[in-house]
């Protein structure tokens, strides 16, 4: 692991904590400013859910980016170095959907589980389900005792997770519909950046990423998405 | 990328051999394939080998077509079970109504005022303009709210356009909104004869005209006030009663000219004579409900009579008494004449469905009423099947006692049965004739005929008298003294002289080129269908009684009773029915063709066609105007409840769905949990108690504090008494 790896990693992980400290902060003040329970539990949830989604749209901005970037010389980035920022994108993305369901299921859903049977909150459950698996593998402890190999093309699921997302956006009681639009273009164009072509330096700067980044290597997992 | 697509083509082809259409069945099937590779690897199985090279890629392409048809043929499995079908019109209207500032309904109706609400949050001042002579008034309910108050006889009509620009002035700022119209057109209801039988006349309440008819006939189109609703004869004159202004006219009756307004307590929504023909009844509407006497032979109000609820019919029985039906409260109820004076009597009829029409015979002697009651007889206990049932029939009451002497079915089996217990014939009996020689001239919508019965046998068929082609939907039926058969069409815009079973002479009302406004026929067309007969003998008007609720629960399927919604003041607000389950106005009509097993004929235009007649339906204007002072103060209780989380304006809805148990968790265990309840719009809600998807609430102070116990359906207790008054006004306004 080289010195400017290792500081980047550091960064990211100070990106990652402000995010949530941001998320919680927000979350505090929208508590102390909403007195009706309810009014709290929507505006947390929005403040939660809308933050998942900024991450995670954040996080799968990254690979497309990274792409574009490559054809210029001057703008070249490290790949190793997208990948650190990316992961600290994903779990955070992941660890406010996960706050996000829990604190609805604990206040506006009463824990009251059946009724996420419901399509907005099946989706809604299914991104959250899959955030966590990709959480869960983001670690190199967890993808060593898990003995996972195929952790680069789990993490390809990012993209499934969006789509549930845009679902649980539309379907949604709360979620402010032309905003949501915008959110589902988006998405979707971030999907088709996807397939940007790579310009041949990018490949070479993909192995070294994958030797210094790869669970088996000892080091953290960059979810590659 | 070569694992990643294996892992997919994998994953799909394992899906399509059970093909749930569910999103998290095929996020399943792809785990599971990625689960596969992963113990291939770790175990170094090797049988992933099989996809590397160029026989691989083949080998994937084999297995990615079945899958992929798999999908395509499940696509509107999917839409179904992940709740996307209709999405994209809820989206619509939500969208529409996000797009500040947003002005709801988007409607304009050119036949009667209207109230329509802005949001504009932060805005202080809206100057609203539709391309009407005069703009529209506007009041500033506060937190960016505003009503504005359009009346087409003041600020001018829109004429019969399909759209207009609504131009919205926000702070000195220009907002353009497009609105459809709604141009009105003829519909001539319920007839009404003069005394000697030589003139029928009947008003079309969208036009404001009274068109009066005789045996060779259009005698006369006149104009008369806002909404007329109906007219009597008497004393040689005819009596309007009018639903938006407070005038009873009298007018000539031959030559249609006005010669007498008299003013009235509220809008007149029921009229009838007394026995007598010295005293015209008015049944009044409004805030102040109850029954005014008109004398006769001054043309001046002598009495008014306050009543719980609008009477909506009246009839007059030959010992001067009044026999009226009310329709939120299910009941006729008799008022007793001491001298000049009407008083309440104790006789009344409960019934489980409202009255449709009523009628007197002609010696006063007995009243005839319309009904869709289910249960054996009246006063028995409720039918074992449920009250999902509808039985049409005609009641005999005695107007002395108001005692049920008969009780008739009238929908038969006609010869164009195609299945057992298909009824074709005498479905929905609407207007009644009750002739001089004691039979009854019945028109039915259901099945669009004119039948002569005989009430006193039990109403045997005696004779068909017309059966209207192209004259759907009949509502109202006179016979004049030279045996012509006057029926009237709202549906068609038609009235026609019947001459036994042939017709002499048709009215065409509608008096523009119709080919330059197909949406007039299509909406028409819509109305056909909602009066339209199903097999089982039920339309849609049979519980959504002339297009509004019937006050009454029903128990559909094996879900818990309902209450029947009205279906006015629908446009815009996709999707519809209390748990969503459909999301376009068009698809009502799988209610008919599934549950009530379908029409009797075909038609491939009844979808488009019902869509355009429900959207064009308004809803009924509160009759409640307090002081701008009050709704602001009830405006700001509304917010402080929070009520605007999902009764957001300017629709007071914001057309999402919750589950049960995030709005009423007390009731989540006798309801479905899963079961989504949908935001109904708070828009007319002064007229559609009892209240909450199961009736339980009587009154909205009910909703508000006895049926919110846990303070999740609005911080309702955050409001003192002061405040909850308040807020009651407010929504009792809108």
């Amino acid at each position: 692991m080289t010195t400017a790896s290792l500081d980047h990693r550091r960064i990211a992980r100070a990106l990652s904590l402000a995010v949530l400290g941001i998320a919680l902060a927000a979350s505090g003040i929208e508590a102390y400013e909403h007195r009706y329970a309810m009014a709290r539990a929507i505006a947390i949830g929005r403040v939660t859910g809308y933050g998942a989604v900024a991450c995670l749209a954040a996080a799968l901005l990254a690979t497309p980016a990274l792409r574009a970037l490559a054809w210029t010389p001057a703008t070249r980035p490290s790949a190793a170095v997208v990948s650190i920022y990316r992961r600290a994108l994903g779990t955070s993305a992941a660890w406010l959907a996960l706050a996000h369901g829990a604190y609805m299921l604990g206040t506006y859903l009463d824990g009251a589980y059946l009724a996420l049977v419901r399509p907005y909150l099946r989706a809604g459950a299914a991104a959250t389900a899959l955030l966590a698996v990709l959480l869960v593998t983001s670690f190199p402890s967890w993808v060593r005792v898990l003995r996972v190999r195929l952790w680069k093309d789990l993490h390809r699921a990012a993209y499934l997770a969006a789509h549930f997302v845009v679902l649980h956006l539309v379907l949604s009681p709360f979620a402010p519909k032309r905003e949501t639009l915008g959110v589902a273009a988006a998405f979707g164009a971030l999907w088709c950046l996807r397939f940007l072509p790579s310009p041949p330096r990018e490949r070479r700067d993909r192995a070294p990423a994958r030797v210094v980044d790869a669970p088996d290597s000892g080091s953290a997992a960059p979810p590659e998405v | 990328m070569r694992t990643t697509l294996v892992i997919v083509v994998v994953g799909l082809s394992l899906w399509s051999v059970a093909a749930t259409p569910r999103f998290w069945a095929v996020t399943a099937c792809l785990g599971l394939a990625w689960v596969l590779l992963n113990v291939d690897r770790a175990a170094r199985l090797s049988y992933a080998k099989v996809f590397d090279g160029a026989r691989g890629l083949v080998l994937l392409a084999l297995l990615a077509t079945p899958a992929l048809a798999a999908l395509a043929e499940h696509a509107e499995g999917f839409a179904y079970g992940e709740g996307l079908h209709g999405v994209a019109a809820n989206l619509r209207d939500r969208a529409r109504l996000e797009r500040l500032p947003s002005i709801h309904p988007g409607v304009l109706f050119g036949d009667h005022p209207q109230r329509l609400y802005v949001a504009a949050p932060g805005a202080e001042r809206l100057e609203v303009s539709f391309g009407t002579s005069r703009a529209p008034e506007v009041d500033d309910l506060g937190g960016g709210l505003f009503r504005v108050r359009y009346d087409p006889r003041i600020h001018g009509a829109p004429g019969h356009r399909r759209s207009i620009d609504a131009v919205l002035r926000v702070d000195g700022t220009r907002h353009v909104r497009a609105m459809d119209v709604v141009a009105p057109a003829p519909h001539p209801r319920f007839l009404c004869a003069s005394r000697d039988r030589q003139r029928a006349f009947v008003p079309s309440e969208e036009t404001d005209e009274l068109v009066m008819v005789t045996d060779a006939g259009l005698g006369f189109r006149a104009p008369v006030g806002d909404g007329p609703t109906r007219c009597v004869e008497a004393d040689g004159g005819v009596y309007v009663a009018h639903r938006h202004e407070r005038t009873l006219l009298v007018l000539d009756p031959a030559t249609g000219r006005v010669r007498r307004r008299i003013a009235t307590r509220g809008p007149g929504i029921a009229l009838a004579r007394s026995f007598d023909r010295a005293f015209v009844y008015v049944g009044i509407e409004g805030r102040e409900p109850g029954v005014e006497v008109v004398r006769v032979a001054d043309a001046t109000s002598i009495q008014f009579l306050p009543l719980a609820t609008a009477p909506e019919w009246l009839g007059a029985g030959s010992d001067g008494s009044v026999i009226a039906t009310f329709r939120s409260e299910r009941t006729i109820r008799r008022l007793a004449r001491r001298g000049d004076r009407l008083e309440r009597a104790a006789e009344n009829v409960p019934m489980e469905r409202p009255v449709v029409t009523l009628t007197t015979s002609a010696d006063g002697e007995h009243a005839f009423a319309t009904a869709t009651d289910f249960r054996e007889a009246v006063g028995a206990p409720p039918h074992p099947r449920g009250n999902h049932f509808v039985q049409d029939q005609i009641l005999v009451l005695r107007t002395a006692d108001l005692k049920v002497v008969g009780r008739h079915f009238t929908p038969r089996r006609g010869s164009e049965q195609d299945e057992p217990a298909s009824l074709t014939r005498g479905v929905s009996p609407m207007g009644i004739d009750a002739l001089d020689d004691g039979s009854l001239l019945v028109a039915f919508a259901g099945t669009d005929e004119v039948v002569r019965l005989d009430p006193w046998s039990d109403l045997s068929w005696l004779r068909i008298e017309a059966a209207p082609d192209r004259l759907p939907a009949p509502h109202g039926v006179v016979q004049l003294a030279g045996g012509s058969i006057v029926v009237s069409s709202p549906v068609g815009g038609a009235i026609a002289v019947y001459d036994g079973t042939r017709r002499k002479a048709r009215v065409l009302l509608d008096d523009f080129a119709r080919a330059d406004y197909p949406l007039v026929d299509r909406r028409r067309h819509g109305e056909r269908v909602f009066y339209e007969a199903t097999r089982t003998g039920v339309s849609c008007a049979s519980c959504h009684v002339h297009a509004d609720t019937d006050h009454s629960v029903h128990n559909i399927g094996p879900r818990l009773p309902l209450f029947t919604l009205t279906v006015r003041g629908l446009a815009g607000t996709a999707p519809y029915l209390r748990d969503a389950s459909h999301p376009m106005l068009s698809d009502l009509v799988d209610v008919s063709e599934g549950m009530l097993r379908g029409f009797l004929r075909g038609d491939d235009g009844r979808r488009r066609a019902i869509e355009t007649y429900l959207a064009s339906l308004p809803r009924a204007p509160s009759p409640h105007d307090p002081p701008i002072e009050r709704l602001r103060e009830g405006f700001a209780a509304f917010r402080r409840a929070g009520c605007d989380l999902c009764h957001s304006a300017p629709a007071f809805t914001n057309l999402g769905q919750h589950p049960i148990p995030a709005l009423f968790p007390e009731y989540a265990r006798t309801m479905a949990p899963s079961d989504p309840l949908d935001t109904p719009t708070l828009l007319g809600v002064h007229a559609s108690a009892p209240y909450l998807q199961d009736g339980r609430a009587e009154t909205l102070r009910e909703v508000l504090r006895t049926h919110n116990r846990s303070n999740r359906h609005g911080d309702t207790a955050a409001l003192d008494e002061r405040a909850m008054d308040a807020l009651v006004t407010f929504l009792e306004a809108l």
